[in-house]
């Protein structure tokens, strides 16, 4: 993980060089400008480099062995991570087993023979720890949901009239005050513009199941005229986004998001342009 | 060109908001931090509980992947993809992926001798699309006698943009696929996927069902 960040370091340096073969880090990128073939294949150089660190990482794990005891019956260890894979094998009372890792509601185990397979949290849950710690993994539900601390979430909307798509990340600073960073693609007839917003959302009720909110947020938009019409330029404009909408949680790690938002451009004429935006989208938390 | 750059930024600016959160969280670094404390504190004391946050967790999937993909009127062309996922669960994951892919010429533009009806630059197409998918009929496959590895079908729907000679069209795909697990955390995954979108270039607005095929390899983190 650490490694990734490096490289989401390493890409916001390379970002101001305009250059993003940058992350091969040789000295030829540095004399290179920016062209489009340049820009065009960097997205998926850089998921490559992404790719290879995740590699090495995955093969490079050294911590202290988590040891737990089997403490019911017996426990169903699976070949996959899915209630739908096969039964292979059953732990037996009193049988010390080593957890290796989690993959959603499922934990990869090892016996002492070394047999390796996966067990559902619930199971896991009916073991006690080598020293006698209490082992408590729990499901994502709405307790969950009440203690998030991230959001991931992408939704579709009309942005007066044009289609458009967001997507964003949220951290939750307190009970009450998130913070969230969005981008936004709106595809109408005659132009296409990105937006990115960093918004502060207010949730007056956070232990409500269909729970309110109110944002505030400030960003930049790019309008590019399609290319059939009369040749225009591409224009810029500050954003401010007063927004409106609630949360309802649908159950497991999801909620549902439905908003409004009146987004406000800063342009150079004498009148600021009022769009409105509708949008509904599914959330993800942690 | 301008679309083009805020396009792939864009793509880029997902991909990147997904990894950041997928790192920010890192259970790792909080078992770390933690450990760190309680050798300078607590030394003597032990444990009182094993959590989830002991484990390193697998719940996100990088990969890339090649195909062939056909855009309607243009022919079938080589499609080069990267994709990143989250599990929300055994059976739910959401996933972003980003492509692109060259176009071909029309019949029109072969029979006609040299006219052409789009540049080169607007022949690169490029899409991005965020979508939800389904796992089913998990399984298993056998090579051999001895060997068996783990398989997923899965069904996937989602929302997005196609740039398309210089334009951005909103398109929805519709898919499924099958992945095959050499080990855990790796997969080898085949995925078929219609892209729809609608264009004018011809005058009159018509709705494109556009094919995909394509052979990816991920990795789970």
């Amino acid at each position: 993980m650490y490694l990734i960040q490096l490289v989401l370091s390493r890409h916001a340096q390379n970002h101001e060089q305009n250059s993003w073969l940058c992350v091969q880090g040789n000295a030829r990128t540095e004399t290179r400008t920016a062209n489009s073939r340049t820009l065009k294949h960097s997205p998926v150089l850089s998921a490559l480099l992404a790719f290879a660190l995740i590699l090495f990482t995955n093969a490079a794990v050294a911590k202290d062995p988590t040891l737990v005891v089997v403490d019911t019956g017996y426990i169903d260890v699976h070949t996959g991570p899915g209630r739908g894979y096969p039964v292979f094998h059953a732990l037996e009372k009193g049988e010390t087993i080593e957890l290796l890792k989690q993959r959603t509601d499922w934990v990869k185990v090892k016996t002492k023979r070394g047999k390796k397979g996966w067990v559902h949290v619930r199971d896991i849950n009916k073991t006690i720890g080598a020293n006698g710690e209490q082992v408590t993994f729990s499901t994502p539900g709405f307790e969950q949901f009440k203690n998030r601390r991230f959001e991931l979430g992408f939704s579709a909307g009309t942005f007066e009239g044009s289609d458009s798509i967001d997507a964003y990340v949220g951290w939750r600073w307190t009970k009450n005050i998130s913070v969230e960073a969005h981008a936004t693609q709106i595809v109408g007839d005659f132009s296409d513009s990105q937006m990115f917003t960093a918004n502060i959302v207010l949730t007056p009720f956070p232990d409500w199941r269909i729970t309110p909110f109110v944002t505030l947020g400030t960003g930049t938009i790019d309008i590019s005229p399609d290319t059939t019409l009369v040749s225009t330029e591409d224009r810029t404009n500050d954003v401010l986004q007063s927004g409106i909408g609630f949360y309802g949680y649908v159950g497991r790690r999801f909620v549902a998001r439905f908003q409004y938002n009146n987004n406000k451009l800063i342009t150079d004429r004498n009148e600021n342009e009022e769009i409105d935006e509708w949008r509904l989208g599914i959330t993800a938390f942690f | 060109m301008a679309t083009r750059h805020n396009c792939i930024f864009l793509g880029r600016a997902f991909l990147g908001l997904s990894l950041v959160a997928s790192t920010a969280f890192s259970t790792t670094a909080f078992a770390q931090d933690q450990d760190v404390l309680e050798d300078i504190i607590t030394p003597d004391l032990e444990r009182r509980e094993i959590k989830e946050s002991d484990l390193d967790t697998e719940d996100f999937e990088i990969g890339i992947y090649a195909g062939i993909i056909n855009i309607e009127d243009f022919g079938s062309n080589d499609v080069v993809g990267i994709r990143l996922a989250y599990h929300v669960s055994e059976d739910i994951f959401l996933e972003t992926s980003f492509a692109e892919t060259t176009l071909g010429e029309t019949s029109f533009e072969r029979l006609s001798g040299d006219i052409q009806l789009l540049s080169d630059d607007q022949r690169d197409v490029t899409y991005y699309n965020l979508s939800v998918g389904y796992n089913f009929l998990p399984g298993e496959v056998f090579l051999g006698s001895k060997i068996a590895l783990n398989t997923n079908f899965y069904i996937i729907a989602g929302i997005g943009t196609t740039e398309f000679a210089d334009e951005e069209q909103f398109t929805y795909n519709f898919g499924a696929g099958i992945n095959i697990f050499p080990t855990d955390w790796l997969s080898i995954r085949l995925d078929f996927r219609d892209h729809v979108f609608e264009h004018d270039l011809f005058g009159e607005t018509v709705t494109t069902n556009n094919l995909e095929a394509n052979l990816g390899f991920n990795i789970y983190f």
